[in-house]
């Protein structure tokens, strides 16, 4: 480019941009989209899933180098139990809480804990390594994004009323009509 | 009784979404050309040969000795004969010049894609006009818009702050806009640099 065009160019440029002052704002709108998953408690979902492995594991019996479902290290687990503050998934951990006494045994109980996302890791055998994933249950996203049964169920049955009122608006007003066309 | 409550939060994001790009609109900072009143510098004749910069060279350049504020331009088309229009924006600079004949008779600061949808480098003829667009895709308005590509990168109106970035679309303050659009017609070339 010509030198005095550059020159005149530079003179007016706000200068070159960066990218971290750039605040980046979609006109998409995303926060309605927020609203609506926080309407069905995905942020604590996520909270789990970014602590815990995203492969359901079968609850078949473990090897014996895999780590078992409870350990001492497993903060993370509690953690996410704690703020999803459910009875249900309290009880189930506590439910975990034996075989932990025995995982220098011989191990290899059954593993009962059976959580929204599915099974997690077998019964245990031996001490885990220290550095072994804890083997939490894997968390799929426990409410659905997608409406309740029962809110469907509430939807059509108020559909259906209004269908069979309307029915019935009609049905009445029929006999009042017929004698006076007749 | 969850899903009208959901109908009503949707709803309602929306339309604070809408009301915000309302205001967006409505702050955008202009500043008029009259008032700045700008010298023009004239280039030699070897320089202003097309070729050497744009398809119809450049003749003369409206002196601005300061940056210029974001959302601030400059528009002096007096005594510039009519000619082909030819539009230069320069990312790295973040300025758009807009020249008739040869003769720069607007400038201003731009916005400009960010991020894995940046603004496409290279000369396009203007495809279409629209003066109150509102894009599908992003559900904003895109007023004045000049389109470049058929996938819908365009000049448009926008409210141009510090901080800002397009969807690869070319921001520009609103009444710049209505200027380049008057401005403007279909096959016109813009270049961007």
């Amino acid at each position: 480019m010509l030198d005095a065009m550059s020159a005149l160019l530079d003179a007016r440029s706000p200068g070159e941009r960066t990218e971290a002052a750039i605040h980046s704002k979609s006109i998409k709108a995303a926060a309605p989209r927020h609203r609506v998953k926080s309407l069905v408690k995905a942020p604590k979902a996520g909270d789990v899933a970014a602590q815990t492995p995203q492969t359901p594991a079968a609850p078949v019996p473990s090897l014996p180098q895999e780590a078992p479902i409870v350990s001492s290290s497993d903060a993370a687990f509690e953690e996410a139990v704690s703020a999803l503050e459910t009875v249900p998934v309290t009880v189930q951990q506590a439910a975990l809480l034996p075989p932990a006494g025995g995982s220098g045994g011989a191990g290899g109980g059954g593993l009962i804990f059976a959580p929204p996302g599915g099974g997690g890791g077998g019964g245990s055998i031996g001490n885990p390594p220290p550095d072994a994933p804890t083997g939490t249950p894997p968390a799929t996203s426990p409410v659905s994004p997608v409406p309740e049964p029962g809110t469907w169920l509430m939807m059509l049955l108020g559909f259906g009323f209004i269908g069979f009122s309307m029915r019935r608006h009609r049905e009445s007003r029929r006999p009042q009509t017929s004698p006076a066309s007749v | 009784m969850s899903s009208i409550a959901l109908l009503l939060v949707v709803v309602g994001g929306g339309a604070a979404a809408m009301s915000h790009i309302g205001e967006d609109r409505s702050a955008s900072v202009s500043q008029s050309a009259s008032a700045a009143s700008p010298t023009r510098l004239f280039l030699k004749k070897d320089e202003a040969r097309p070729g050497a910069a744009g398809p119809y060279g450049v003749r003369s350049l409206l002196k601005i000795n300061r940056p210029l504020e974001y959302g601030e331009f400059v528009w002096d088309d007096r005594s510039v004969p009519d000619g082909p229009v030819w539009i230069r924006a320069d990312l790295k600079r973040q300025v758009i010049s807009v020249f008739r004949g040869g003769h720069e008779i607007g400038t201003a600061v731009i916005l400009y894609g960010v991020g894995n949808k940046e603004t496409p480098l290279g000369t396009f003829p203007i495809i279409a006009k629209k003066k109150d667009h509102h894009s599908i895709t992003y559900d904003a308005p895109m007023p004045f818009m000049l389109r470049l590509t058929e996938d819908g990168v365009a000049i448009h109106g926008s409210d141009v702050r510090r901080g800002r970035a397009t969807h690869g679309c070319i921001g520009i303050p609103l009444d710049f806009a209505r200027r380049l659009f008057d401005g403007a017609s279909k096959g016109d070339l813009v270049s961007i640099v």
